[in-house]
């Protein structure tokens, strides 16, 4: 350009990048939520998905799963050899592929929708291995593709809270994993009343205190319901209260998934337990128990890691610290 | 390209090879995974995908040793079944490196590093770390900041690539003139040799006990043996970081300015001229505006380590700006720079989405006294319609690395593959001629296999007599590198 004179280049430029803009910077159909954005993607998530790294296996890398319902839906069979989708399964949900898309690909969201179109027998027998008890308001069956369960439970369910605020709530259809935000049930309804007032727990905090604790917070929770503020503001309050609390890896801010909140153990139960090892082996030497937030992701752990810590090292759920 | 696994004969062996491989050796012949493992990130792949869809998968098993002594285990399980072995570390290449070969008619086995992902140790006195292979680069840097270290290792696909792929292909990260390649942080290198032996390369930072076989192995693109695990230098995490932004009112001044800044022994960690064209096209106008940017190349540069010694530098690269006519615009444009470092990695996607496009890189090294008709030269291919953009972003006394990117459409006839050789032949032509290393860090792999002749000449002849005294059977990563 630098013989064009600049009377000529300047708007010449600020002409190409309006095209560009408008045609080549932007994806096909004005979509960067659509599969196909991940199918030429270098995979920048690849680092941050807690099932790809613990299974060392490129065909659950967040992109190439994506990639594969592309592929699926644009070349039917072509891909899979007429095999089933099973890395569409192989997903945790805990969203930290979609923190660091630069285009916010909701990859987990994606996928679950997608179980319920593309099923795999591993996934249906598990659903059925699920009791009412195990998910009472049906959000396994969700994750698993059993539409009929998770909407059954969730209906029992919010029947049973009655009287507690939910009871005109119209249940919707569950649409995804996240039909519990949705629907406004979570259990995290149910702990955030309690972190958002602290002063009501001081007794039961008190147990907290003398023992260095490792906190596990349930990414899946955190990152898809957003309340990972509202974690962080009681972690300032309980630390200020004297327990001391240590936040894993990379100072709280990236923890790894556990891999133990939500239907994942049911289907891939090693590698489960492999992530639960792992984030404990990285960090034991700041702790002596471990802190979580949500119950089902203590049960997790301790079936994992049971053997390894043994009695002197005790699992404690905030959820359960702070019963309904 | 057929897989091994239609032909009957092949198949069969596969299956009784299989029978003999030990059960605590994790592996799949699962038709995703297969599929999933028959390409990297080269852009020519991904154009034939784009066009003619997902093609049969090129490999017939994957296999996931988790310590060296498995990966022997799998080196001697293949000579014993006439197989062959493709060391993969995240497929994040850009070469085709690790696809299999269609000249290879044996099975061929994908040995997928990224189990073995541990820390073994940190010497804080010597300021190394041993690490395995398939650690992803991102994931390392997150342990070695907990310990207050940093790698000083920062390439665009630091997401999603391995310290295995890095040593492969003699990898380059964004911060190299301040803490060098991959191959200037390398100790010592455990590999696996295509014998089963298991052999670690060096015991101190400089040795006179023969030739250096560190650096005879780094980037063998696993042709010569795997690499399992490597003792890396590492650095304290720096104190403070002083960031710049420099215009420069056309390349030649931007050259001498940045050369004439290393020559005297500033080493900024992070030093790039974006030529006038990526400059206009891909950096924030508006900022530009703001910073009083007048046209030309735009320079970022970071100086980082301890307090006193890089606000020093960077005192001494503005008094060199106002002596060389080189405008001093503050810090906002490194700032910028730092807090977007990784997003033109997700800029390929956008491109490669739409039909009939071609996206891809080419980096080349040069010295100082070619470098400016190496990047008139590159420039000066013909793309039809389409771009071709430059930045330097690796200084050396004694030259400096073109990173240029290609942008065009292929045209309405033809494939755009064929279109996608035709461009490349033209740019890796010009480049040589001009008197460029046709790769600084991405390496060989498929797409410039037949140049490293070209290239190398003679030095081709020695390393073939090298792969075949250790390899004679070419089972490791066979057909690749002219070998």
């Amino acid at each position: 350009m630098g013989s064009i004179p600049k009377i000529v280049s300047t708007p010449l430029k600020w002409v190409s990048k309006k095209i560009l803009n408008h045609t080549l910077l932007r994806f096909p159909g004005g979509d960067a939520h659509q599969p196909m954005v991940c199918v030429y993607c270098p995979e920048m998530c690849r680092f941050s998905c807690p099932t790809a790294v613990v299974s060392a296996n490129d065909a659950v890398t967040p992109c190439n799963k994506m990639g594969l319902l592309y592929k699926e839906e644009t070349w039917p069979g072509k891909a899979t050899q007429g095999g089933p989708l099973w890395p569409i399964y192989d997903c945790t949900g805990c969203g930290r592929c979609t923190e660091y898309c630069v285009y916010d690909m909701p990859v987990a969201l994606k996928l679950f929708e997608a179980r319920k179109k593309y099923k795999w027998e591993e996934a249906e027998k598990a659903a059925a291995r699920i009791t009412d008890a195990e998910d009472p308001v049906g959000d396994l069956a969700d994750e698993l593709g059993d539409s009929a369960n998770a909407k059954r439970r969730l209906e029992q369910f919010l029947k049973r809270q009655g009287s507690g605020g939910e009871k005109s709530r119209k249940v919707t259809e569950p649409k995804s994993l996240y039909f519990l935000q949705q629907n406004g049930v979570s259990a995290v309804l149910h702990w955030e009343k309690m972190l958002m007032n602290p002063s009501n727990s001081k007794m039961q905090l008190q147990k907290l205190k003398k023992t260095p604790w490792l906190l596990h917070e349930s990414v899946w929770y955190n990152r898809h319901l957003g309340k990972t503020d509202v974690i962080k503001e009681w972690l300032k309050w309980a630390q200020g209260q004297g327990i001391q609390i240590q936040q894993p890896f990379a100072k709280g801010d990236d923890c790894i998934d556990c891999g133990g909140e939500g239907a994942y153990p049911y289907l891939f139960s090693e590698q489960a337990r492999q992530m639960a090892s792992d984030i404990w082996e990285r960090d034991k030497h700041t702790a002596d128990g471990i802190l979580c937030v949500s119950a089902r992701c203590a049960q997790h752990l301790r079936s994992s890691l049971g053997k390894v810590l043994g009695e002197k090292t005790p699992i404690i759920a905030l959820s359960e610290l702070f019963p309904d | 390209m057929p897989s091994q696994s239609e032909s009957g004969e092949s198949s069969s062996k596969l299956s009784s090879a299989l029978e003999t491989l030990k059960k605590d050796i994790r592996s799949s012949v699962d038709p995703v995974v297969l599929h999933s493992y028959s390409q990297d990130q080269w852009p020519r792949m991904l154009l034939e995908l784009r066009e003619k869809g997902p093609s049969q998968p090129t490999i017939d098993l994957v296999v996931w040793p988790k310590s060296t002594e498995q990966v022997a285990e799998i080196v001697k399980w293949a000579t014993k079944c006439d197989i062959s072995l493709y060391p993969y570390g995240a497929g994040s290449g850009v070469c085709g490196a690790t696809m299999a070969s269609a000249k290879d008619v044996r099975p061929k086995v994908v040995v997928d590093l990224k189990q073995m992902r541990a820390v073994r140790s940190i010497d804080r006195k010597s300021m190394v770390v041993w690490v395995e292979a398939g650690i992803i680069g991102e994931n390392l840097e997150r342990y070695l900041n907990q310990e207050n270290l940093t790698l000083g290792h920062f390439p665009s696909s630091i997401y999603c690539s391995s310290v295995g792929g890095y040593l492969a292909a003699r990898s380059a990260g964004q911060l190299s003139t301040k803490y060098g390649k991959i191959e200037d942080m390398v100790l010592s290198l455990e590999c696996v040799l295509p014998d089963g032996t298991v052999a670690v390369t060096g015991r101190a930072p400089r040795s006179a006990m023969g030739p250096d076989w560190t650096q005879l192995l780094l980037g063998s693109e696993g042709t010569l043996c795997f690499f399992t695990a490597a003792c890396l230098q590492v650095q304290s995490f720096p104190e403070a970081r002083v960031m710049m932004g420099f215009g420069a009112p056309d390349m030649t001044r931007a050259l001498d300015f940045t050369r004439a800044m290393v020559q005297r022994g500033m080493r900024p960690a992070v030093l790039r001229i974006y030529d006038p064209l990526e400059t206009s096209l891909t950096l924030n106008s508006e900022l530009l505006k703001k910073v009083g940017f007048k046209g030309g190349a735009a320079i970022v540069a970071i100086f980082e380590g301890g307090k006193k010694l890089s606000n020093a530098e960077a005192e001494e690269a503005r008094d060199l700006a106002l002596s060389s006519g080189i405008d001093y615009l503050g810090p906002a444009l490194g700032e910028h720079w730092w807090e977007h470092r990784y997003d033109v990695s997700y800029k390929q996607q956008l491109i490669l989405s739409h039909q009939r496009t071609i996206v891809d890189t080419f980096e080349i090294a040069a010295t100082w006294d070619n470098l400016e008709q190496v990047y008139t030269a590159v420039k000066k291919v013909k793309v039809g319609l389409g771009v071709i953009l430059a930045h330097l972003s690796h200084f050396y006394h004694t030259g400096a690395n073109i990173y240029f990117s290609l942008v065009s459409h292929s045209g309405w006839s033809g494939s755009s593959s064929e279109r996608y050789d035709e461009i490349w032949n033209e740019m890796l032509k010009a480049a040589l001629e001009a008197g460029a290393s046709l790769s600084h860090h991405h390496g060989v792999g498929l797409l410039k296999t037949e140049w490293m002749r070209k290239e190398k000449g003679p030095w081709l002849d020695f390393m073939r007599k090298v792969k075949n005294g250790i390899d004679p059977e070419n089972r490791l990563n066979p057909f690749k590198m002219g070998l």
